[in-house]
């Protein structure tokens, strides 16, 4: 269990999380959102310690992350951020076998078991037939889910993700959340992502967080977060929400007077 | 308005002041009136006059050419290229005619007027060579003209090399060229200012000439067509003249570096970007900035003296590096590109 | 012991029992280009204006007599120039392998950076303070030569997210500046001084013998567990810091370290010949484009070609120019900036194709 408890954080002077507590329940699949600029990354990479605590404290099975060393933390938390970069000579077997960085020793390469790993994954983004490819010539939709093998391939019981469809059309979306509900039903993980879309997060997720001015303001589970009140007090935007075929769907109305705060 | 003419008529009374110390520092007081009669007579009477006529007044002469000149075309080449960092130094300019020169010296024994005519050419080549690298390996997304800047580093850094390899291939001469080749100001040179000085005069006249219509340029090049402005070839004139004109200023006393760089960023905060009291301000900027460098040389490591050309590139480099920080590294930078 | 295996991209894999590893591709490149470097070598030695070469070199060995003439050319001359120009290209182009994946920017490299010009500067200023100083402590400076300019660079540029080309030109900017003030330190420096300096300045192998290789010759004996080291944390870096991290290495351990280890390594060769521009990012460049590769076998890759183009730059210089005092910084530059431009075209034209 995933806990932030009271946590204060933020670049310089610049506060972009306050007083911040949230639980991440373990084999769920949490979706954040808010309006841009509410914190929702820097929540991300305070928990993967790049962005030093002023305040609180953030817990991972009741032991305080800070306690834990990189190493360590890399086999209980994998981390996919929003922007990737790889270098033009990487191929993607090379970016996969990378994964494994904290479980190698200093002179050797994957075990057995990791090479099984690496294969596994590979097939279920289905990219077995590119692991040759240098990652910078595949497509923009095969270089994501690229990535998303990677973090899968590190083999965590975390999976943190910044806003894995970004940029992706609307298939791959699709494809991309059904691949990460797998993992949540099928092999046990926990995933905690932020998402733009709130359809996407109704249509996937299990729990929701929604977060504005660097604070989370409601968490709970799809069906009660998701509400027209919920969402006009985060979004301050006037919506419905209906129900088809078992799954939410918000509906933002428009209105005669948008205002930009 | 006011404080364009306030710098301008400063620095019209501060130049003949900086030029008047360099002229007599150094003179014992005592002489120094009967040294002012030296200009009215046509031959030095006395050791001090000859100093004064046959070393102080070129070189003074030197500095203001070169650094007048080299001024005002590294504002024009800032301005039309639209890049903070442009000028001679760093668009492979002096690299070209320093390459050409020596290359002409050694290899075809020019005399010092096809010299002169070799640097212009060189300067000429070293721009379109970094513009045609800047074409070559330039990226797509390179808003602000980034890789030009890396290109004629590059052009410069190869232009010197071949340069520095054939001064080594010639020994003996390479001792003549030795004090020219790193740019220094030195009475020696004032028959190549006799024989270069027109090249300036007429590159900077003809920028003041197309000054209205390079001024309209630099507030948009649609809205300078739309008045009847013919931008191509006034553009095209501007960025020859200015080239030429750096190139004579190399071919009279070797590269002095970064005087096109530095003084158009000081003067550009003062004076605003109308260029026909931009350029005049170049002009007498540069050429006091490099009377002073010439003075600070000449002074500094008394008796030794310093090239012009390695204080000005000492004190330009440091210029650079802030430059570099402040339009491209600083948090507001970043903020433009995001 | 040695079993063949296939990597995760599909490509052939020689597993050793201890865990290490090593795709076979790389292999197969690496043995050319050592064997490209003995050709060249061989050649090499006949270059020169002395009549000998290889034939009488092996015939040394069998015991055969030869004149002082050739002996001293083959054996205090051109051999020791051959190897010293090995070593020093094979660590600066390490060490231009090591900073790009430091900085994520394929541009870096020790000499444009101003990291040997930064060494030079050091070395002379002491050599000012103390004329005779041991050869140990001439390292010593340019290795806190070297990590001053380091330290200024990343002050200058600032933690994070500059654009890769205006670090390259605050890099050169700062190279500039040093350069001039070390041109400005030759010009006062006394005659006998400043003579041997500015030889060095221009980067040069004539001063190569084999007390200079016997001093190299124990860092590189360190140079392989950094390879070791190195090699294995590179990649992770490649994929940027905050990547690094999440991948579960300690960056605020092993970052200095690396840069320290880069350091190390363009100050070792500009003790031994002085700065060399451009070559940390052709070696590394060169290599890739031979046969892409990652972590260790990209850096002995690189190494091995950086040692390649040195030897093959100077043996250029000294057959073209023959009898012509070239040295060796002049020539890799005349050489380098085109290379570089196409190096720059064609990562340009890669852009274009991957968007």
């Amino acid at each position: 269990m995933l806990e932030v408890q009271h946590v204060t954080a933020g670049y310089g002077k610049l506060e972009v999380l306050s007083d911040l507590s949230i639980q991440f329940r373990p084999g769920r699949f949490t979706a954040i959102a808010g309006p841009n600029g509410c914190g929702k990354s820097s929540l991300l990479k305070a928990i993967m310690r790049f962005l030093p605590l002023s305040k609180g404290e953030i817990m991972l099975d009741g032991k305080p992350l800070e306690k834990i060393g990189r190493k360590k933390l890399a086999r209980r938390i994998a981390y996919l951020p929003q922007e990737c970069f790889c270098p033009d000579y990487m191929t993607l077997g090379e970016l996969i076998e990378l994964a494994g960085h904290s479980r190698y020793e200093l002179v050797g390469g994957p075990s057995e078991r990791d090479r099984e790993l690496f294969s596994q994954v590979l097939k279920t983004v289905g990219l077995s037939d590119r692991a040759g490819f240098p990652v910078n010539k595949l497509s923009g939709g095969q270089r994501q889910r690229a990535w998303i093998a990677m973090v899968l391939a590190q083999d965590t019981e975390i999976i943190l993700m910044d806003e894995p469809v970004n940029n992706l059309d609307i298939t791959y979306q699709f494809a991309v959340l059904e691949l990460v509900r797998d993992l949540v039903e099928n092999h046990g993980k926990t995933v905690i992502s932020v998402l733009h879309d709130l359809n996407l997060t109704a249509a996937f997720a299990d729990d929701v967080a929604l977060m504005r001015g660097g604070q989370c303001l409601i968490s709970g589970t799809v069906e009660d977060a998701v509400t027209p009140e919920n969402i006009e007090s985060v979004f301050g935007l006037k919506a419905q929400v209906f129900e088809k075929e078992g799954r939410l769907v918000c509906f933002p109305e428009r209105s005669e007077t948008t205002v930009f705060c | 308005m006011q404080r364009r003419l306030v710098f301008l008529s400063a620095m019209t009374f501060l130049l003949p002041v900086v030029a008047g110390v360099h002229l007599f520092l150094g003179f014992r007081s005592t002489d120094l009136p009967q040294l002012l009669f030296a200009f009215a007579g046509s031959d030095a009477q006395s050791f001090e006059e000859a100093v004064l006529l046959y070393q102080r007044v070129p070189r003074t002469l030197i500095a203001l050419y070169v650094g007048g000149v080299t001024a005002v075309c590294g504002f024009v080449l800032q301005s039309l290229v639209r890049n903070p960092l442009a000028s001679p130094t760093t668009l492979g300019v002096n690299a070209g005619a320093a390459l050409f020169l020596v290359a002409g010296v050694l290899l075809f024994n020019l005399d010092t007027k096809l010299q002169g005519a070799a640097a212009l050419v060189g300067a000429l080549s070293g721009f379109l060579a970094s513009l045609a690298v800047a074409k070559a390996a330039g990226r797509r997304n390179d808003p602000r003209g980034l890789s030009l800047i890396l290109s004629g580093a590059l052009v410069t850094m190869f232009f010197t090399g071949l340069t520095n390899a054939l001064l080594l291939s010639d020994p003996a001469r390479r001792s003549d060229l030795l004090s020219w080749i790193v740019g220094t100001i030195n009475h020696a040179y004032a028959d190549r200012l006799a024989l270069f000085w027109w090249v300036g005069v007429i590159a900077i006249l003809m920028l003041l000439v197309l000054a209205r219509p390079l001024t309209l340029i630099l507030f948009g090049a649609e809205k300078a067509a739309s008045t009847g402005v013919n931008v191509p070839i006034v553009s095209g004139l501007a960025i020859l003249a200015a080239v030429l004109g750096a190139g004579s200023a190399v071919a009279i006393c070797g590269p002095i570096g970064f005087v096109g760089l530095v003084v158009p960023h000081i003067v550009r905060p003062l004076v605003g970007n109308n260029l026909r009291i931009s350029l005049p301000a170049a002009f007498l900027t540069g050429a006091m900035v490099c009377i002073m460098a010439d003075l600070i040389g000449r002074e500094a490591l008394y008796p030794f003296s310093l090239s012009t050309g390695l204080v000005t590139d000492l004190v330009g480099g440091v210029v650079f590096i802030l430059i570099i920080k402040r339009f491209y590294l600083s948090s507001g930078a970043q903020q433009g590109v995001a | 012991m040695i079993r063949r295996g296939t990597a995760t991209d599909g490509l052939g894999i020689l597993r050793f029992k201890n865990g290490f590893q090593i795709k076979i591709s790389n292999l197969f490149a690496g043995l050319g280009l050592a064997m490209a470097a003995v050709l060249l070598a061989v050649y090499s030695l006949q270059i020169g204006l002395t009549k000998t070469g290889i034939s009488d070199f092996l015939a040394i060995f069998v015991g055969a007599e030869l004149s002082d003439a050739k002996v001293y050319a083959l054996i205090d001359v051109r051999l020791p120039r051959i190897l010293v120009g090995f070593m020093v290209g094979w660590a600066v182009a390490l060490s231009g392998a090591v900073l790009q994946s430091l900085a994520r920017n394929p541009l870096a490299d020790p000499g444009l950076f101003g990291f040997s010009q930064g060494s030079m500067i050091m070395i002379m200023l002491l050599l000012i303070v103390v004329p005779l100083a041991p050869k140990s402590l001439v390292a010593l400076a340019a290795v806190a030569g070297g990590l001053c300019v380091a330290g200024l660079l990343l002050w200058l540029v600032g933690g994070g997210r500059s654009s890769g080309l205006a670090i390259v030109l605050m890099g050169i900017a700062v190279e500039t500046v040093l350069s001039s003030f070390g041109t400005l330190l030759i010009l006062y420096l006394p005659p006998e001084t400043s003579l041997a300096l500015s030889e060095w300045l221009a980067g040069s192998l004539f001063q190569a013998n084999w007390s200079l290789i016997a001093a190299f010759l124990p860092l590189h004996g360190h140079l392989v567990s950094g390879i070791l080291i190195a090699g294995r944390l590179l990649p992770a870096y490649d994929l940027g810091n905050e990547m690094a991290m999440a991948l579960g290495e300690p960056v605020a351990r092993s970052q200095p370290l690396l840069l320290l280890f880069a350091v190390v390594l363009s100050a070792a060769a500009v003790t031994a010949v002085g700065p060399l521009m451009f070559l940390g990012i052709l070696a590394p460049h060169i290599a890739a484009f031979l046969s892409p590769a990652t972590g260790r076998a990209r850096l002995v890759l690189s190494g091995l070609t950086g040692g390649i183009l040195v030897v093959a730059a100077d043996t250029l210089t000294r057959g073209v120019a023959v009898g012509l005092p070239m040295p060796l910084g002049l020539s890799l530059t005349i050489i380098g900036v085109p290379l570089f431009i196409i190096a720059l075209r064609l990562q340009a034209l890669r852009k274009f194709q991957s968007h």
